[in-house]
């Protein structure tokens, strides 16, 4: 944070620190500071950032992969996490990584790098995947949209266009990293569906089914743009993404906002997007696991059924791709951990805080991303609590946490480790199904608000 | 499971393990893609009349105890040592230096032109042989961990075949040709000029095979380095061994992880219970088992081998021994290195750092006639040209790129010998993309991967593993150049990887 706040105060126009594409001292012409795996020295813009910063009245903000993005555009999250859950938000998630992969291997590679079955994505569908080393451990997870029959978008958190050379050596395909040219918006909330058909033209919301992939244009008239939609997000609820060619990004956003003007549309920064995932059960790289790529040590790597993606990973699929072995040998033998949701006793927490004459200081709180030990009732550690948060709307404090695979059961009684003022206190926790919340909306057919939950 | 061993490439390295394996009692079929046995040590009729050899000429590295064993003699091979091992000639500038294998002999030249390096040479050679014994037992089987101590308690022989060999060289001799005759006899194909860290080690892997007391000598066969293919064919055949030419292998058949045989280009399939692979890495893994088949990180560790110091041959045939000054009859028997000092060759490797051409060609010449006139027609001499330290992808393209080039080469070889140009009446050339179009050698590199220490001993693959892991298919042994302890006519890849495959 520091040194993101350092660097947007220094003149835009200072050279001295520049590694920008085509600026002077550096950069290849035309690659990006973000693919040699080098943070930029200065942070870089989404196409939305003209739009975003005017609104960011908290002025809070956040690198991400190298972008400045909006943490939380009022001084509390709150309001724009509700937006997520009464009505709508609008969030601005363009950092993404975007590889196009085209040409008549694109499925062949798919298939080879990804543990998803992707002889079995459609044109028009949208697939979330895990994919891995050669040892099986999780390198990233992602979705893979079906644009055509030969042509692909990877989206995915991490840069990977190196793996997918190395994978896809000598087959007759093109990868690209198409990230700068395309923004994303995502449109989650149960009011989504009426936004984005009032925001564009030519895209039959009703007939989109999870996961499906759509094209239209941009506004209610002719004229406005493409843009491609799909009905995925990070937020478990109802909702879609919105990609479009960078320089129309703009247009998007005002069609987008305008639409949403009599349902309660807030932009939402990147602490109530962390909220609503979490309540979503969501795992996030670097956060709830270590990709393979990023571990120092060998005991941080783990497998897709680890990390809680067990149902990506289709061994009865016909191409080997990258881990099977491995992941063979661990489907025999079991996962040695796993990814579970935690409810930690709430009367417990009242206690421990009221030790010190205070309420729990959880509620109101963006959620947490300091690791913390989980251990056997009274007993030695099993695992790691990684995200924790006290869900406005379910009234509980829930957690994300791995454990060891026999401590995984629902309804397993453990003990979480809470600050509780500067103390350090173990309290009761139990194993909860993920995810806390599942809304019919997200999925429904036809979604229409106030009907499907 | 088949029983029978597929070998892919009739260069020498696939006939020794052809020729070892068939002595064993093994069911061998060997494929060779062109129309002729050798590879990269074939005899061709490039000119008409003429036996030219489109690579090496010198056996000198060749394993002793492998022609023996094989009986190599008795099926036609026969051995010429030259005289001499490496000369510089004269030029306006400089002085002629010849090395001898006789260190007494090379003292006495030296002497004229250096009375310290004179007085120096009999120590260098006495410790060169010494750290090339200390390496030599590593160079013909598979490393083991316990040898790296061997390298570790021997400090100087670590650090000379880490520094630059020039810095090493300097530290005793001080004549310019000196050092260039040196030089030249180390550093082709290595990609690296005399000042670059590392190339010490080809020096030491030089003088490690081809002699164990005394300066690696030349030794050339009768008839041309082909003699040896042919030889080794023929033992080949004697124990058994099947040998293909124009077979031209187009995948390595892998079933579930193990090697099945192999599929021809023409369809033909032959079933297999091994194969030996003597292509190189590139062209193994990623041509004939194919990169989808592979784990990602191992395709990048084929993707990382380094090709680079590319040469092109210049065959010319000659109405008489051309003069290249200062030096007399014996002297131009083995090696003639045409650099005036280090920087010569330094200059070269900058250039194709840069994918250029260098502006003075550095060139290894060899006049096998002069040892051997049944090379060519009565009256002709043969004179091999072998222009090192070349780009593979220069810029511009070698279709450009090749004739100036070989108007370059005819300066400096006036330069070199005066004359020279008036008894040319033919030639032939053969440029790297010929090496790679011809021999599948990748990038034109002719010992299949850099030699420098960072692609060697340890670092190189060896018959059945690399980096300390066990190669990606069962049944796929490695035998060509490419693995350790490398390249050149030493044969010891081929003779590793079939001690390997019978050890199981
Ligand atoms: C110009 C030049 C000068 C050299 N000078 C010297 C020297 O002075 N001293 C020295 O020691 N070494 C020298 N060398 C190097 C030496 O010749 C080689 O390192 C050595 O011959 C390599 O032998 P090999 O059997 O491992 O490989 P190769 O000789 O390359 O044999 C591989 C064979 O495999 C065949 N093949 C490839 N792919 C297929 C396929 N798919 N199907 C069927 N067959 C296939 C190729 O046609 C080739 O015949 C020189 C090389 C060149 C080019």
């Amino acid at each position: 944070m520091l040194e993101a706040e350092g660097l947007i105060g220094r003149s835009p126009d200072s050279q001295a620190y520049r590694w920008l594409p085509g600026a002077p001292g550096g950069g290849v012409a035309g690659s990006s500071p973000r693919r040699n795996g080098l943070r930029p020295l200065e942070p870089l813009r989404t196409p939305f950032h003209r739009r975003t910063s005017v609104l960011c009245e908290s002025d809070s903000w956040r690198d991400w992969s190298g972008y400045t993005c909006v943490e939380t555009y009022e001084p509390t999250p709150e309001r724009e996490y509700w937006a997520v859950r009464n009505a709508a938000a609008l969030i601005d998630v363009s950092p993404l990584f975007k590889y196009e992969i085209a040409g008549p291997d694109a499925e062949r590679l798919l298939d080879r790098v990804m543990t998803r079955d992707f002889s079995k994505c459609r044109t028009g569908r949208v697939m979330y995947t895990s994919w891995c080393n050669e040892e099986g451990h999780l390198l990233q997870d992602g979705n893979v949209q079906r644009l055509a029959h030969e042509r692909f978008l990877v989206s995915a958190a991490e840069p990977c266009l190196r793996w997918f050379e190395d994978c896809g050596w000598s087959m007759d395909v093109d990868v690209r990293d198409i990230s700068e040219e395309i923004g994303v918006l995502a449109l989650q909330g149960p009011r989504a569906r009426a936004i984005g058909e009032a925001a564009t033209t030519g895209i039959d919301f009703g007939a989109m089914r999870y996961f499906d992939l759509a094209a239209g244009e941009i506004g209610p008239g002719a004229g406005g743009g493409q843009v491609t939609v799909t009905r995925t997000g990070y937020t478990g609820d109802l909702g879609y993404e919105f990609w479009v060619a960078s320089e129309r990004a703009e247009a998007l956003w005002d069609a987008l906002v305008d639409a949403g003007r009599d349902h309660g549309l807030l932009p939402a920064g990147l602490l109530a997007l962390d909220m609503a995932r979490t309540e979503a059960g969501l795992v996030l790289i670097d956060v709830d696991y270590v990709s393979a790529v990023d571990a120092e040590i060998e005991v941080l790597k783990v497998t897709p059924a680890e990390a809680g993606l067990g149902f990506t990973v289709k061994l009865d699929k016909q191409a080997d791709f990258v881990g099977r072995r491995a992941l063979e040998l661990e489907r025999d033998r079991g996962p040695a951990w796993a990814m579970v949701g935690l409810e930690v006793d709430w009367f417990e927490l009242e206690r421990l805080w009221s030790e010190i004459d205070l309420r729990p200081q959880v509620v109101g709180q963006p959620a947490c991303r300091e690791p913390t030990p989980v251990f056997a009732p009274g007993g030695w550690q099993v695992g790691q609590c990684t995200t924790r948060f006290f869900s406005p709307l379910l009234k509980k404090y829930l957690g994300l946490a791995t454990v060891r695979g026999e401590a995984a059961d629902p309804g397993t009684e453990l003990d979480v480790e809470v600050a509780v003022g500067y103390g350090r206190r173990r309290a009761k926790a139990r194993v909860v199904e993920r995810p806390f919340f599942n809304p019919p909306r997200k999925t429904a057919v036809d979604p229409t608000p106030g009907v499907n939950g | 499971m088949s029983d029978r061993v597929v070998i892919v490439g009739g260069g020498h390295n696939g006939l020794v393990a052809a020729a070892l394996l068939a002595r064993s009692g093994r069911d061998v079929v060997l494929l060779e893609a062109r129309p002729e046995l050798g590879g990269l040590a074939a005899t061709r009729e490039l000119i008409p009349g003429h036996r030219v050899d489109a690579g090496s000429h010198d056996l000198g590295m060749f394993r002793r105890s492998v022609m023996e064993e094989l009986e190599l003699g008795g099926h036609g091979l026969e051995l010429i040592e030259a005289p001499a091992v490496a000369a510089v000639p004269a030029t306006a500038d400089s002085s002629a230096v010849v090395l001898w294998p006789e260190v007494a002999r090379t003292v006495e030249g030296l002497g004229q032109v250096s009375r310290r390096d004179a007085a120096a040479w009999p120590g260098f050679v006495f410790e060169l042989a010494e750290r090339a014994a200390a390496l030599e037992p590593l160079l013909s089987r598979p490393l083991e961990l316990a040898d790296m101590g061997r390298l570790l308690i021997a400090p100087e022989l670590l650090r000379t075949l880490s520094s630059p060999l020039e810095e090493s060289l300097r530290e005793r001799f001080e004549n310019p040709s000196l050092l260039a005759a040196l030089c030249g006899v180390a550093l082709p194909a290595t990609g690296l000029g005399p000042r670059a860290n590392g190339t010490g080690w080809p020096l030491l892997f030089h003088c490690a095979l081809g002699g164990s007391d005394r300066l690696a000598p030349v030794v050339r066969a009768r008839g041309g380095a082909g003699a040896l293919a042919s030889a080794l064919a023929a033992s080949a055949a004697a124990s058994g061994a099947a040998i293909r030419t124009g077979a031209v292998v187009s995948r390595i058949l892998v079933d579930a992880g193990r090697v099945a045989g192999v599929r021809l280009a023409d369809g033909e399939r032959i079933e297999a219970g091994a194969v030996i692979s003597t292509a190189t890495l590139s062209v193994t893994f990623l041509d004939l088992i194919g990169a989808p088949l592979l784990e990602p990180r191992f395709v990048r560790r084929v993707l990382n081998v380094k090709y680079r110091g590319a040469a092109a041959r210049l065959a010319l045939s000659l109405d008489g021994l051309p003069a290249f000054r200062g030096l007399e009859r014996p002297a131009l028997t083995g090696r003639i290195v045409l650099a005036e000092q280090p920087d010569d060759i330094e200059r070269a490797a900058d250039a194709a750092k840069y994918r250029r051409l260098p502006p003075r060609p550095w060139i290894e010449a060899a006049l096998p006639t002069a040892l051997d006139p049944t090379l060519a027609p009565a009256g002709r001499h043969l004179l091999l040209a072998t222009v090192h330290h070349l780009p593979f992808d220069l810029e511009g393209g070698w279709a450009t790129g090749g004739p100036e080039l070989l108007a370059r080469v005819a300066a400096e070889l006036e330069r070199w010998a005066p004359g020279i140009g008036g008894l040319v009446r033919e030639h032939a050339v053969l440029l790297p993309t010929d090496y790679e179009a011809d021999y599948g050698a990748t990038a034109g590199a002719l010992h299949h991967g850099e030699m420098n220490p960072s692609q060697s001993l340890w670092l190189r693959p060896t018959a059945s593993a690399w980096a300390g892991e066990p190669l990606p298919v069962d049944g796929l042994w490695l035998g060509g150049a490419g693995c350790h302890p490398g390249g050149g006519l030493t044969g010891l890849p081929g003779m590793i990887a079939a001690v390997s495959l019978l050890r199981g």
